[in-house]
């Protein structure tokens, strides 16, 4: 399984973070430097692989690109083909490189979000869905083409499909007992206009 | 729209610039603080509405950054909510990022999902099921399961995909799904997109590690579409798009061999079935690309997985040497990588690639010397063990500072694993110490010198090579404590050339050179307290060694009386006090230390270092044979027997059983070691104890039942009933054959004659076993303990079913005939064992064995089956008002306590 994919600048900066695995969301600036002070050291034309047991756990490595000014990172466990990733960061690369016409950081620091619509359709939960750069393009572009028809915003929220949950005194008993205050201020006011309607 | 590019009418492009522009950190933070201000206040205001998704957007780019945006989860929920895909788009990427399945908020969204995964719009279908896969929790799991399940049968090649990827996670999460989707999962296998069928694979390659039956399903029903699958990829080409360097699709070539592996493995019909594709694939797959490579690696690998043919082994080793001397670094590194696997398979084919792995030890590549190395470790062997070693040795010379560590630990780790004769052990270990000695671990020079110590005809040729090697190499930390430890302890044998081996250069050192030697090393600005402190006990011993050199000795430690470091300065103090005031004890103060002992420092070596260094294997270097040393000197005989059953001491385990009771002690742990040997042990001079043991030694049920039948009350109204030996030894040569011998009432008719009391305890205790073992599991009795004056004997119980739990049943005797007062009985237990002692049932145990004091405890093994149990014993006691102590080491509990 992969268990994330990032994009790290040669200066260290986040450009992409996408975990398969969950990893606490304060933890993950200090797993990018740890990862950029591994990769940053290493020379030129030494293998793509490292391991990484202290950072990802027991069996879990990396292999990585380092184009431009940009290090491509996957991290995958043991029972992923290490040379089958090598060759999958090339497929991103690849699809990138098309989806921008000659890619550089700066397309990708701006459209980052395109980025994950690429690697949604790439990766799904640690797997790899497609490996073709065609295919994995025209569903992009299939999806972006919808996102253009339908791009007057629609600001109405569909109440209904908030509706049932809401409204079970179970659910919401166990939400106003664990949620963070400021979610559960906006719950409650939904629940209440809810209710008033 | 605001005109202020910090409020929340920004465009995400504006955002992205202003952080980018940002020159310091506080600058950045400052940014996107005012930026999540505005989009906090969008959120609690009507009408911002049209900016949601906006808003999300940038709130994904600062999560990226690393700062906290919880406060924009709800948010997501409601664009998710939304009716247009758009806000859906975003609304599903943001709810991938910022949240995840251990938040309660999702469950919020399950309706949602649940709306989304049933829409007629196949992007929305694919938004929804892209974020289930990618987040989706066990309770989610088993709700939407059957949505997703329909969506499997979708006409969309798309939706199908993500819905095979989703029924993965889905089955990771709630694996008794897996028999719904494995009729499905086989069904897709006879799809022609290649998409599709790589979900499909993965999804069966899930369903096998979720469920038994599910493999068992997928055996039968899907290895020939698989072979099939594989037949066409590897045949045609008729799918350019998937075409990597001019291979077809090399990722669903090794999705498919992967599932083969899974349901070849233990599986010989299935291996049979796939043995001529496997084959076609390792012949037919040009391994001039990475991605021919990386299919013929999996196909080794699947080959070694399953139960292939010896023939497709042979190609499968073959491919790994082709791998082995490839150019392409991570070819290497993938080759050294199944090599480790397959060194479990095939020994003698990976020893035949030795040569090139050794070349990989000394690559450029930080990753490849690694991995090289550790499959070195595992290539040793007593063959080759010489050869090996000096290659890493020599290397260790011009090695990467940062490779030293690694290479030193596994060098040493080596030679002492496999040293076969000492001489050889101590130049590979002072070449390391000279080579790489600030890398070398505490544990590792500790265990040198303890060889050292033992093997007194090298002592001098130890003393002479690290003395010349220190002049030689003075910067290296353990290299000077060994020299000095030696200098300190063998001085006389440096300056007089004793114990010259034959191919042995002569050197000349003068006392004073000796001297000059330690108080150079002293002085090194990098040697450390415990450097320096060893110095300073060198130089002590040194002057009474050479006594001309005496009084120089004193000036320098004199030197160290204003040391700042305390522990200097008081040894300085002491020694100089020692060197001038006491002559007379010098000489015998500073003797050589005795032996050390070699067994022991092993036991508490391997307990320390269990826990840290999994590859180390304690287990094999507990005996001491493991050393392999076979002209170590003659130890204290009994000694390291007693410590080879306590596995576990934490100190060190030098027994303190009194010096009389040796004898008894090492007879007793022969016998409690293998009972094979019985008759010719008990014969000669057999003490009582002997004979107790053998006894309890026997496995027959009715022995034990014998021994264990005394109660509690029972001992105590007649005391020796379970030792009966120790009053009555005459009849003790026959009870012993009598318990020998198979039949139980053919021993009591022979004894029957001779002593009464015996015959009527024997056959007491074989009424009582039966009922005694139904309740408690029962196991022999144990002379815990025994000297002149005091004897004790451990009846252990244990209770059926808490096989950590021992209940120990103690009774003391007085030997001698005087009574003893004040007795308190005290235990000791390593940590992982507990303990809980029971009130003893008196204070005063009376003389000649007239009585005894019995007392309950508990022990509690936490380790059971890892680790003996072991305990030290004090007991004190008064005689005649006099204060007496004694102690002792408990070793001899039966296994598997």
């Amino acid at each position: 399984m992969i268990q994330s994919v990032m994009v790290i600048s040669t200066l260290g900066k986040p450009r992409l973070l996408k975990f398969y695995n969950f990893q606490d969301p304060q933890k993950h600036q200090e797993l990018v430097l740890s990862i950029f002070q591994l990769l940053s050291v290493r020379p030129e034309g030494v293998s793509n692989f490292v391991e990484t047991d202290a950072i990802f756990g027991p069996g879990t490595k990396l292999v990585y690109k380092h184009l431009a000014t940009l290090y491509f990172v996957f991290v995958f466990d043991s029972s992923e083909n290490e040379l089958a990733m090598l060759d999958l960061v090339q497929v991103f690369v690849e699809t990138l490189n098309r989806c921008f016409k000659n890619v550089c950081e700066l397309d990708i620091v701006f459209n980052f979000n395109k980025l994950h619509t690429v690697l949604d359709e790439m990766i799904l939960g640690g797997q790899v869905i497609e490996t073709s750069s065609e295919e994995i393009m025209r569903s992009v572009e299939d999806i972006v083409g919808e996102t253009i028809k339908h791009d007057k915003p629609h600001t109405k929220v569909d109440f209904a499909a908030l509706q049932p949950l809401i409204f079970s005194s179970h659910f919401q008993d166990r939400i106003r007992r664990t949620l963070p205050e400021e979610i559960r201020l906006v719950f409650e006011f939904i629940s209440t206009g809810l209710s008033v309607l | 729209m605001a005109l202020n590019p910090f409020s929340s009418g920004t465009r995400l492009r504006d955002m992205i610039r202003a952080i980018r522009a940002s020159k310091t950190a506080a600058e950045e933070r400052a940014v996107v603080r005012r930026e999540c201000a505005a989009i906090r206040t969008a959120i609690s205001e009507r009408g911002q509405e049209e900016l949601r998704h906006r808003n999300m957007a940038k709130l994904m780019f600062i999560h990226m950054l690393g700062y906290p945006t919880h406060f924009g989860q709800m948010e997501c929920l409601k664009l998710i909510a939304a009716v247009g895909y758009p806000e859906k788009r975003i609304g599903y990427l943001g709810l991938m990022l910022l949240l995840d399945e251990r938040q309660e908020v999702l469950m919020l969204v399950t309706n949602s999902l649940k709306q989304d995964l049933n829409h007629s719009s196949p992007f929305i279908v694919g938004l929804a099921l892209c974020a289930l896969g990618n987040i989706c929790s066990a309770e989610m799991a088993r709700d939407l399961a059957p949505e997703v399940e329909k969506l499997l049968r979708s006409r969309d090649v798309n939706t199908k995909k993500k819905a095979a990827l989703c029924s993965v996670r889905i089955v990771r999460k709630v694996p008794d799904l897996a028999e719904n989707f494995m009729g499905l999962a086989a069904s897709l296998l006879k799809e022609k997109h290649h998409g599709v069928l790589i979900s499909a694979v993965q999804l069966c390659t899930e369903l096998c590690k979720a469920s038994k039956d599910a493999l068992e399903y997928l055996r039968k029903n899907c290895i020939e579409g698989l072979v099939r699958i594989l037949r066409d990829v590897s045949n045609s080409s008729y799918a350019p798009e998937y075409d990597v360097a001019g291979i077809s699709d090399p990722f669903l070539h090794i999705r498919v061999l992967k599932l083969m592996r899974m349901l070849g493995q233990g599986d010989a019909d299935c291996s049979e079935y796939m043995n001529d594709i496997l084959a076609q694939v390792a012949t037919k797959t040009e391994s001039n690309k990475n991605a021919g490579n990386a299919i013929l690696y999996e196909c080794v690998e699947t080959i070694m997985g399953i139960e292939a043919t010896s023939g497709l082994r042979v190609l499968a080793i073959n491919i790994l040497g082709r791998f082995l001397s490839n150019r392409d670094n991570n070819i290497r590194y993938v080759a050294l990588n199944i090599l480790m696997r397959a060194i479990t398979v095939d020994t003698q084919a990976v020893q035949r690639h030795r040569v090139t792995i050794l070349e990989c030890v000394k690559d450029a590549d930080a990753s490849i010397r690694k991995r090289a190395l550790e499959l070195v470790f595992l290539l040793v062997n007593d063959t080759n063990v010489k050869p090996l070693t000096k290659e890493l040795v020599d290397y260790l010379d011009v090695a990467d500072p940062d490779f030293k560590e690694d290479l030193t630990a596994k060098i040493c780790s080596i030679t002492e694993k496999f040293s076969q004769e000492k001489l050889w052990y101590l130049d590979q270990m002072f070449k390391v110490l000279s080579l790489a000695g600030n890398h070398v671990k505490d544990d590792v020079w500790h265990a040198l010198i303890v060889v050292i110590s033992n093997a007194s005809e090298l002592q001098g040729y130890a003393v002479r090579s690290l003395y010349t090697a220190l002049r030689a190499y003075s910067e290296q930390g353990s290299l000077l404590r060994v020299a000095v430890w030696c200098i300190g302890e063998y001085g006389e044998m440096l300056v007089n050339n004793v114990g010259m081996l034959e191919a042995e250069p002569p050197i000349t050192v003068t006392e004073s050179d000796a001297v000059d030697a330690v108080e150079l090393g002293f002085n090194r600005y990098s040697a450390d307290v415990t450097t320096r402190s060893m110095c300073l006990v060198a130089l002590l011993k040194l002057s009474s060694r050479f006594p001309s050199m005496s009084e120089r000795i004193k000036l320098i430690v004199a030197q160290n009386k204003e040391n700042m470091v305390l522990e200097l300065q008081q040894r300085s103090i002491e020694f100089g006090s020692i060197i001038q005031r006491h002559q007379s004890i010098r000489s015998s103060l500073l003797e050589r230390m005795p032996v050390l002992d070699e067994a022991a420092y092993l036991v508490k070596r391997a307990s320390a270092t269990q826990a840290t260094t999994p590859a180390y294997k304690p287990a094999s270097r507990v005996t001491p044979g493991d050393l392999k040393l076979p002209n170590g000197v003659a130890k204290p005989a009994a000694a390291p027997l007693v410590d080879l059953l306590d596995l576990s001491s934490d100190d060190a385990p030098v027994p303190s059983t009194s010096a009389t009771t040796t004898p008894n002690d090492f007879l007793q742990d022969l016998l409690g070691i293998g009972g094979t040997n019985l008759p010719t042990a008990g014969v000669p001079s057999a003490s009582t104890d002997i004979l107790m043991d053998l006894l309890s030694i026997g496995s027959s049920p009715s022995q034990n039942g014998l021994l264990d039948s005394t109660s509690p009350g029972q001992a105590e109204k007649k005391p020796v009933s379970a030792v009966p030996q120790v009053v009555s030894p005459v009849p003790e040569p026959i009870d012993l054959l009598g318990s020998l011998s198979s039949s139980a009432s053919s021993s009591a008719g022979t004894k029957s004659s001779t002593v009464v009391p015996q015959v009527v305890d024997l056959l007491d205790g074989l009424s009582a076993s039966t009922s005694v073992s139904g309740l408690e599991d029962a196991l022999p009795s144990i002379t815990a303990f025994q000297s002149a004056t005091l004897k004790i004997v451990f009846d252990l119980r244990k209770q059926l079913g808490k096989p950590q739990e021992t209940t120990i049943h103690a009774t003391f005797t007085n030997l001698t005939s005087t009574t003893y007062t004040d007795f308190i009985f005290q235990a000791a237990v390593p940590k992982f064992i507990q303990l809980r002692l029971d009130p003893a049932s008196g204070n005063v145990v009376p003389a000649s064995g007239k009585g005894s004091v019995t007392q309950g405890f508990n022990v509690t093994n936490s380790q059971h089956g890892q680790k003996p149990l072991a305990m030290r014993i004090r007991m004190s006691y008064k005689v005649n008002g006099e204060d007496r102590l004694e102690q002792g080491q408990v070793s001899n509990f039966p296994l598997g306590l």
